[in-house]
């Protein structure tokens, strides 16, 4: 990467008038193979270079980008200053982060897989494809192996610098379970690790089998309570992903958040805390710095169920009088936005053995498809790799029952976390756990 | 350095050394793409600028089929472009033994030709400042209603330009425009919360512009807000429905056009095997057509460069057509349409929708109401529902209104998911809404990669299953 270029964009921009000014660039190299049917069905070699220029002239700001190469960085560079001149004033910009200290985020970059061959990747699809075909009945639908070795570096007018490098390797898995010559059940999961020190072999082997245990499904039993297990994959959709949106300050901040009146008020079960921490060894998320410079951390937000934090940006810290907590999200092709880093619900000490123990007769759902209103918390979908589960056992699935409720409702009824988390989308970590007060519905 | 090299130093035109580069390819075919995105991006919320926001995205591509087997590379550097190809040439040699089938491509007749969206307007920086005065205005009047606490309006101004050369000859120009928007606003009042959200766009830039269009959306979507507050989710239950076309839309896309992509055909979907068997009432029409006037999802080539045509996917009722790459077409024995879709240049090209449409028939809207009993007028489908391709689908919905005794009641409540079979539910048309009432959207598919598309039909009655509340 030539930072030169950063640098020339940077000195284009302040010619041209601007106030500020802040240049990204990013570099990276992927490779993916598509699994499809049973098979390999093709791979790609893809390797993008960008950069991006945050532009503010009297409390005014635009964003430019390109790919790099790019005929004329100075003509973006003054695009910019244009652009910036001719939008309207932001009565709420202060600045851009005007120092930083990056700090030190331990397992997000890992040569071996930064230099995997093709044949390595290979080897990781084969060691896919020949699990899932050894459990009966089962085979792969569809799924992909991702590797990234990606490049980001910063600077902007006010001598914040910085640059880091991180590798990604992201699996997805879904099967079917074909007895009858159609799929009857389908499982899915997925999997990330920032380094090579993994083993996919687990990890399909779960996935197969979860789709041969969806075989035989049976309807949903009358009678039940509305109390539920729920694993991390719908724990994470329908309970937390509405929670990060709650807590991020843009929502927060002009009035979209139902906690916007409640920070210090109990609003969610004792038993949960959260933080985001974008320092977290080997996370999904982690980084020494955020997309706009400012140092990464650990950001309590819920301590046993009040609200005690907010995900920053220079933007918004700004605004609320407060220090960024590095949650600037952005690549070198987009504008700044808040959100999560690794947004982690603190396990509790409970095993899935005393999680069935606790439930008795019930549900279990392990998988989640449907409609999440992050605003409202509403939720409705249907629960895909649902079991019923009695006196702590697990009996039988059950065909796709609906699940419904309301998400800032359902984490005041969280009744016990379990003992650990799982990385899932959007960078949230979570436990399953047992909850009430959602409703079950044939 | 070599001569292809010197080429571009020297300065020669560009398509002359891409036309050279695929020309000496040893692959048994090869494609080199280009493509130049240039975005502009608007966001305003609650009447401060979100991101004014202006992107040159530029790519190249090449993919190599070398004994039978397909290998994809791309770049963002032009005098990289043939080392791109041979990358893409190593990968489909080294890949071919961990592969079980030969590829085969359905044979076409090399062209060269162009296609450009009607009427693009040239965004420039006075555009962008008109727009952004724009939005600005229709937001201040949005958040004007009473209970509307915050409103979030995107716009999007995407133009294409992308060549295309094969080792064929062929060689393809195409630049495209579309406008795709998207507005959420959110209603607070008395501790209960609303929110609601709407997609638009198509190729109709320069209409956005000089029509009060964007005025009209922002205040629609503002007052249904506000009309969801307070309101509850209807109860769970199989019911008698009336649809409206963004929903007709989505489920026609979600479970039948999703089903009659070939690759997830021949993957086991349901309609694998069912050319010329019905499946639907004869009223039933459905077709998808690149060729759409003005449509979110038209264009004129796809990108293996075969030229688009209309593609009927159910002909009064029966199992018609499939939409094919030029490898499934070989498999299936038919003429591909132009359906390989790639998002940018470092995405392959896959079998993808472009508009597709539930046929019109002859129901008025009231018709259309006053079969249903009991049961609810659903609106609003929401992108990013799924079907398992199978014509099992969930789709979101913005919000639904109460039927009773073939009149609609005003009892609105917060939008259901809503789930069935599409096949039963295509089964159970009593009735399809007439040209007039046919909506045509925009949509973004998130199959693999993005593709823009359109999504559309007549509003239609019929059963589905209501997942709201207990």
């Amino acid at each position: 990467m030539n930072e030169r270029v950063a640098e020339k964009a940077l000195k284009a921009a302040e010619q041209a008038g601007a106030d500020e000014v802040e240049v990204v660039m990013e570099s990276s190299h992927d490779m993916e193979i598509v699994l499809k049917r049973g098979e390999i069905h093709s791979e790609k070699d893809c390797r993008t270079a960008a950069l991006g220029i945050r532009t503010v002239v009297s409390n005014k700001h635009s964003f430019t980008s390109c790919n790099l190469p790019y005929p004329s960085i100075d003509s973006l560079a003054k695009h910019g200053v244009f652009l910036a001149k001719k939008n309207v004033q932001d009565p709420y910009w202060h600045h851009l982060p005007m120092k930083n200290t990056p700090v030190e985020v331990k397992d997000i970059y890992d040569p071996s897989l930064a230099h995997l061959t093709p044949d390595q990747l290979f080897a990781y699809a084969h060691i896919l494809l020949s699990t899932v075909q050894s459990v009966e009945y089962v085979e792969v639908k569809e799924g992909h192996i991702h590797i990234a070795d990606e490049t980001f570096f910063l600077i902007n007018n006010h001598a914040v610098s910085g640059q880091f490098k991180t590798t990604t390797c992201e699996v997805d898995l879904l099967c079917t379970a074909n007895r009858s010559g159609h799929a009857e059940c389908m499982a899915y999961d997925y999997f990330c690790s920032k380094t090579a020190d993994f083993n996919l072999e687990p990890f399909a082997h779960a996935v197969a089998q979860s789709a041969r245990n969806g075989l035989d499904a049976k309807k949903l039993p009358h009678g039940l309570r509305d109390s539920l297990l729920l694993m991390p994959d719908p724990v994470s959709q329908v309970l937390f992903t509405p929670l990060a949106w709650a807590v991020n300050a843009e929502s927060f901040l002009w009035k979209t958040s139902p906690f916007s009146e409640s920070m210090g008020d109990q609003v969610m079960s004792s038993l949960v805390s959260v933080v985001d921490d974008g320092t977290l060894p080997g996370g999904y998320g982690s980084r020494p710095m955020d997309g706009e410079g400012n140092n990464t951390a650990c950001t309590p937000l819920i301590q046993e169920g009040v609200c005690t934090g907010l995900l920053h940006s220079e933007y918004t810290s700004n605004i609320a009088g407060c220090v960024s907590t590095g949650n600037a999200i952005r690549t070198a092709t987009s504008d700044v936005t808040v959100g999560p880093t690794n947004f982690m619900v603190q396990p509790g000490d409970a095993s899935l053995e005393e999680l069935l123990a606790e439930l008795g007769t019930g549900i279990m759902v392990e998988r989640f498809s449907g409609s999440v209103d992050v605003t409202t918390g509403l939720f409705s979908g249907v629960c895909r790799q649902a079991h019923y589960i009695k006196n702590g056992e697990i009996c039988y699935p059950v065909k796709e029952p609906t699940l419904s409720g309301n998400a800032f409702h359902g984490v005041r009824s969280i009744q016990l976390l379990g003992d650990s988390a799982v990385p899932e989308y959007q960078g949230i970590v979570t436990p399953a756990c047992l909850v009430d007060g959602i409703t079950l519905s044939p | 350095m070599s001569i292809i090299l010197q080429y571009l130093y020297n300065g020669h035109l560009e398509e002359d050394v891409m036309e050279d580069i695929v020309l000496h390819s040893d692959a048994e075919h090869a494609i080199l793409r280009k493509k130049e995105r240039r975005i502009i991006m608007l966001i305003f919320k609650d009447n401060r600028p979100d991101t004014v926001t202006s992107t040159f995205g530029n790519g190249y591509c090449a993919q190599a089929l070398v004994q039978g087997s397909w290998g994809f590379a791309s770049t963002t550097q032009k005098e990289h472009m043939k080392e791109t190809l041979e990358r893409a040439e190593f990968l489909a040699a080294h890949s071919r033994r961990y592969k079980l089938r030969k590829i085969e491509l359905y044979p076409v007749t090399s062209c060269t030709g162009t296609w450009e969206s009607p009427g693009i307007t040239e965004v420039n920086e006075a555009t962008i400042t008109e727009l952004c005065e724009l939005i600005r205005s229709c937001q201040e009047e949005v958040m004007g209603l009473p209970g509307i606490i915050s409103s979030t309006i995107n716009i999007n101004i995407i133009t294409d330009v992308s060549h295309l050369w094969t080792s064929q000859g062929s060689s393809i120009a195409q630049r495209i425009q579309r406008i795709v928007g998207t507005m959420s606003m959110v209603a607070r009042e008395g501790g209960d919360m609303a929110s609601y959200y709407t997609e638009f766009g198509g190729q109709y830039v320069s209409e956005l512009m000089s029509t009060d269009l964007l005025r009209e959306k922002s205040m629609h979507c503002g007052k249904i807000c506000q009309n969801l507050l307070h309101r509850s989710l209807p109860p769970s239950k199989s019911t008698e429905v009336v649809l409206d076309p963004t929903l007709v839309g989505f489920l026609v896309h979600e479970a039948v056009g999703h089903a009659a992509e070939a690759d997830i055909a021949l993957s086991g979907s349901c309609l694998l095997g069912k050319s010329g068997h019905r499946i639907a009432p004869e009223s039933v029409s459905i077709t998808d057509n690149p060729q759409y006037p003005s449509g979110p999802g038209s264009y004129g080539y796809d990108e293996e460069g075969v030229p688009t045509q209309p593609t009927m996917l159910i002909d009064e009722g029966m199992v018609s057509g499939f939409l094919h790459n030029r490898e499934t077409a070989h498999i299936m024995d038919a003429v591909p349409h132009g359906h390989a879709r790639a998002w940018n240049f470092s995405c392959e090209p896959v079998i993808r929708m472009s508009n597709t449409y539930l046929n019109s028939g002859d129901y008025t809207f009231s018709e259309l109401v006053e079969q249903v009993q009991d049961g609810y007028l659903i609106a609003a489908g929401h992108m990013g529902g799924e079907s398992d391709y199978n014509g099992e689908f969930t789709i979101g919905t913005g919000y639904c209104e109460k039927i009773d005794g073939g009149s609609l009641t005003g009892e609105i409540f917060k939008g259901p998911v809503v789930t069935g079979n599409a096949f039963q539910v295509l089964n159970t048309i009593e009735g399809i809404g007439n040209q007039d009432l046919f909506e045509m959207r925009a949509a973004t598919c998130g199959k693999t990669q993005p593709a823009f598309v359109g999504v559309g039909g007549p509003p239609i009655k019929t059963c589905v299953t209501v997942r709201g509340g207990g």
